[in-house]
This record gives structure tokens, sequence and C-alpha cells, in this order.
């Protein structure tokens, strides 16, 4: 399914079925980011939902002109993760540091069952779940959204050194992650043997 | 290092777009529930703003046609009726007196002075008015005879001069010298006072007085005519009035980002204001037009368009239309005058929130895009106004958005713009 002009002109004026079609269409094209930044489905749902009532409030900014919708619906997605992350900030602050440490131990510590499992499900999303939010939320705004620190630190209301030492962790445990992977899919392949 | 970087976000970045979730019919029943409960809110939002505005309104009026009631006609009414019998022609009967009526409030303002005395028989009813320099008071007279005739008084305070004759002429020094003099004469003099304010010659006159004889000789002769009753009612001292307010001036927003809105403003309205003693109460409505001549980005200098596609008319920086209904309250001297409050303001020729979008391609750049103005916003203010005489009056108006009047999203982050307005104004008072 496509967007076009219909779609948005009908969504202008409210229209249920058109806003459904949109949110279908909006849900394919954004949800794997919504999941990039909080690593859990309801709460990569939740945000998408915010996102996509700024999208019907303001939906007559794109002018019906279907090929900025992408980009112009992302922006305003990004902006609203943003914005819940400085609203969740105060929380983020005290639990951030403890989950990262509960993660990389966990991460260190798994057997090798645990590495089965992961290899089985090795997936990009159970890498970015493991991630601490922050250093996620950098991640994500710095690789996948092309900010630089400036801008992710205005955005996230940190220092632009505290930016990029939340990037070197998330690449660090992502690199980390992916050894671990490969160390596995190496005695996988021994095995078979 | 650097390749090793590189590889690790290629590989997020790819694996991250690749992702696919399934959408199912479930989601879109929950999103559905939240547009519905979002629309809600905005319904009783909008019925709340509407009662409120209605509620006040009503409120308003009902107030200024209650103070503005016509039952301040028996706020005085003195009356002297004497029924003499002599003896010795016991079959005649003298019925002489009369009564006097104020019918009709006195103008805010401006002293009034009513006095009664009893010296010479004669009784002196009227409503006097001081001049600017308090030093001359002209006033009607009536005497309760049943004739009227003008009188100028000087003086101050008690120490008044009575001139019989209808003549403008200046008070000389012997009369005011007489005033001293016939301030003894008065002793018994009662003053009522109230207002305050100044008044010019020639606005003497604002009491009616009716005055009706009563008059009934069958025989005898009249004897002293002592009061034998007066009633003074309480003075009202809460004055009402509306004056036509024109401001012209210069807005400039606040916002912890760059994005910067400024503008020439200028507004026409009324006001209908209430005072008591001191203390005023101010309400009105005033249309504004402009508002806003440019939202530029400060550092990109990039200047922002207004998108008309929500808009019941063609809008633009030159062409909004807002209107204002301020509630102040404050002090109100006898020629300064202060008050603060706050102010509702809706945009008026726009469907809903105002559309800015610089172009397309900004959704691109880390700019971002600002959302829009607010079709409804509350301030807060301040004004002060000096009289220049006693219907035009000069002042300043300043006032500030309590809520947000524009939202910019800069670089991601979001962030209320707020807006200082500053005017000069003229306002002229109509009664």
């Amino acid at each position: 399914m496509q967007v076009t002009p219909e779609i948005l002109k009908d969504c202008e004026f409210d229209d249920r079925r058109a806003q459904k079609n949109l949110y279908e269409i909006y849900f394919r094209m954004h949800m794997s980011l919504c999941f990039s930044y909080y690593g859990n489905e309801e709460d990569a749902r939740a945000v998408l939902n915010m996102g996509f009532l700024k999208v019907c409030r303001n939906i007559a900014t794109v002018n019906q002109n279907p090929k900025v919708f992408y980009s112009w619906s992302r922006k305003i997605l990004v902006n609203t993760i943003i914005d819940d992350y400085r609203k969740n900030k105060k929380y983020l602050d005290s639990t951030d540091t403890r989950e990262y440490d509960r993660e990389m131990e966990s991460t260190i510590n798994s057997d090798y069952n645990q590495g089965m499992e992961s290899l089985e499900e090795a997936d990009i999303k159970k890498m970015i779940k493991m991630l601490p939010e922050t250093a996620r939320s950098v991640f994500m705004l710095y690789v996948v959204e092309g900010f630089n620190h400036r801008e992710i630190a205005d955005a996230l209301g940190i220092n632009e050194g505290t930016s990029k030492w939340y990037l070197s962790i998330a690449r660090k445990q992502l690199r980390d992650m992916l050894e671990r992977v490969e160390e596995i899919e190496a005695v996988l392949r021994k095995m078979v043997i | 290092m650097r390749e090793l970087n590189d590889h690790i976000d290629d590989f997020a970045r790819q694996e991250i777009e690749g992702m696919t979730f399934e959408f199912k019919e479930s989601f879109w029943d929950e999103m559905e529930a939240v547009i519905n409960k979002k629309v809600m809110a905005n319904l009783y939002r909008k019925i709340f703003m509407w009662s409120a505005g209605v509620s006040i309104a009503i409120a308003v009026v009902v107030a200024l046609y209650v103070v503005d009631l016509p039952d301040k006609q028996t706020e005085l009414v003195i009356s002297n009726v004497t029924n003499n019998s002599d003896n010795s022609t016991s079959q005649n009967e003298l019925i002489t007196g009369s009564q006097t009526t104020l019918l009709s409030r006195s103008s805010e303002k401006i002293d009034t002075l009513s006095q009664y005395s009893s010296v010479d028989n004669s009784l002196i009813f009227g409503t006097y008015l001081k001049s600017n320099d308090n030093e001359k008071i002209v006033g009607n007279e009536l005497d309760l005879t049943g004739q009227s005739h003008l009188r100028y008084i000087a003086g101050r305070e008690k120490n008044f001069i009575k001139r019989t004759t209808a003549s403008n002429m200046p008070f000389s020094p012997i009369e005011k010298e007489q005033a001293v003099n016939d301030s003894q004469l008065l002793g018994e003099l009662q003053v009522f006072t109230h207002g305050e304010g100044v008044a010019n010659e020639g606005d003497y006159l604002v009491s009616r007085i009716e005055t009706r004889s009563i008059r009934k000789v069958d025989g005898g002769h009249s004897g002293s005519t002592p009061i034998t009753s007066v009633n003074s009612g309480k003075y009202n001292r809460l004055k009402t009035y509306v004056d036509l307010i024109g401001a012209g001036g210069y807005g400039m927003s606040y916002s912890a980002h760059s994005t910067q809105i400024h503008g020439v403003n200028g507004k026409l309205g009324v006001n209908f204001n209430m005072e008591y003693r001191k203390l005023l109460l101010k309400t009105g409505l005033s249309f504004g037009l402009n508002g806003i001549n440019s939202l530029q980005n400060k550092e990109t200098k990039r200047v922002y368009g207004l998108s008309a596609v929500d808009l019941t008319n063609d809008i633009n920086y030159n062409t909004m239309l807002s209107a204002s209904v301020p509630i102040y309250v404050g002090y109100s001297g006898l020629r300064h005058h202060f008050s603060v409050g706050i102010k509702f303001n809706v945009l008026l020729n726009a469907k809903g929130r105002v559309q800015l979008w610089d172009s397309p391609t900004s959704i691109v750049n880390t700019w971002g895009y600002t959302n829009g103005l607010e079709k409804n916003w509350i301030s807060v203010g301040a004004d002060y106004f000096y009289d220049l005489n006693r219907r035009l009056s000069l002042g300043a108006i300043i006032d500030f958005d309590v809520n947000n009047r524009a939202q910019s999203i800069v670089n991601g982050s979001t962030s209320d713009v707020r807006m200082l307005n500053a005017f000069i104004s003229l306002k002229y008072r109509l009664n």
C-alpha cells in the first residue's frame, strides 16, 4: 500500500478509513525505527502512536505531497522520541547505569545454551534491546539519523563529551555481541564437522 | 578502529532498515481509541473555553446592567412637610413644604457636594462641583419653597460664598473673605461628599434634581418651616464607564531556541470599567491586526512562511486578526490608573493552529520545523494610563504569553515560543 494524495486529503478531514490505511503504511515505515530506540515492541508502538497523532494533527502541512510524507513523518517521529526521552530523562539517569551493568554482565556470563538461543535469534532486535537506553538513543541518532554530537547533546540535554562516550559504549557493546555470535558460530561449525 | 566502527555502523544501519514487524488489526484499534480520546479531549476543551468565555461575557453584561440600574434615583430624599395650624384661625390650615429627590446619580470623577441648611428659614439643597484648583465650586441650588435658582458658591470644604446672581464672574477677594464669615453662618451646614476628581466649569449640573412643591394654603399665614425629615440614602460609589482604546506597538518572542517571532502590532478595542473607590475592574474586547510579521531562525536567517491549508481565509503575516478579552484589576487614582490581569486571545481568521513550514527540504536538514501558531493562547499583562483630560488618556500596555504562542522544534528538541508585546495606547472615555 502506498501513500496517495487522496489518503492524505481524506485524513485531513478525519476520515477514519483513510487514517487506518495511513496508519498501516506508517506502521510498516517506522516501527523498526521506534523499536530501535526502545528495544521492545510495546514501548515502540506507544511512541509510534504518539507520533501518528501528531501526523494526523499536522497532516495539512505536507500539502498532499506523498513524496515528502516519509521524511516528514519520520522527522516528527524522531522528535517525538526525543521528547519522550527528555520527559523520562530523570528516570533514565538513575536506571541507565544499572541497566547497562546488568546487561553487560548478562552478555558476558551467558552460557553456551544462551549463546545457542542468541544465535538462533541473532538478529539486530536482540542486540539493540541489550543496549542501555541512552547509549541506544545516541547510537541511533548518530548512526541512523545522521546527527552530530553537538546536535545530539542539544536534543538529549547532555554534554557533547557524554554523547561521544555513550556512542563508544554502544559500539563496544555491539562489537562484543557480534564477536560472541561469531565465536558461537565457530563452535557450531566445528560440532557439525 | 575507524574501519571497525564504520563496519558496526553499517551493519546496524542495514539491519535496522531491514527489520520487519507484522501489522495487526488490534494495533489500529488501539490507535483509534487514542484518536477518539484526543478528539473528545479537544471537544471538551473547546466546550470549556467557550463556556468560560460566554459566562464571563454574561457576567460582565449583567454586572454592568445591575450597576446602571436607575434605582439610584432615590439616593437622597429630603422631605419637608409641615402641618402648621394657627390656633386663632383654627379653621384655616397651612400645609407647605416640598420634596426634593435626587433623580440621577452623580457622574464619576467629579466632586459633588450636597448641602442643606435651615439657616434663615431657608433650606438649600444642591449639587456642586469642585473646580480644578479646588477653590471654586459651581453649583445648582434649590430652596424648598419650590423655587430654583442658580447660585455660584466658592470656597474650600465648608467655607462657601453664596452668590445669588447667575454670574460667571470670578470671585473677588472680598467674596472669598465673605466665605469665611458665611461659614460661621453656615455652621449647621452639612455636606455630603462623594466621588472625587476633576471637573470643568460648565459641567456643573451632574445630578438632576426634581423638586415637588407641596403648598396648600387655606387661609392663615405661613410660619417657620423646620425640616421635619431628611432621608439620606447611601451614595453609590460604584462607577462604570466605557473606553475606546487604540494601541500600536511591537512584539517579539522569547524562546529557548533561536527561533524568533517579531513584528509590529496594532489593536482597537473597547473596555468596560468598574470602579469602586480606588479599585478598578476592567474587561473588554479588542481586535488586533498583524501580530507577527516575521518568524525567523536567527542563526540560519531562514524566514518561515505560513501555510494557508488549515485556514479559513488566505492568511499572511499582515492579515492575522486576533481578538482578546482582558480581565484586569487595578488601582484608579485621580489621574493615574494602573491595572494587571490576564487576557484570553484567539486567532480569528484561522480554523485551527496555523501551520508554519519553510519548505519540504527543511525536513531533511537538522533544523526541523516549527509546528505552528496556536489558535488560542493566554497572556498576562499590565497597563498604565495617565488622564490628559477628562476624556483622553495616554498609556502603556505590556503583555506576555503564558502558554506557547508557537512551538519551535529545532535540532529535534521542542521549545515553546512566547511573545512579549509592548504598546503605546490612547484611550477615549465615552461616558
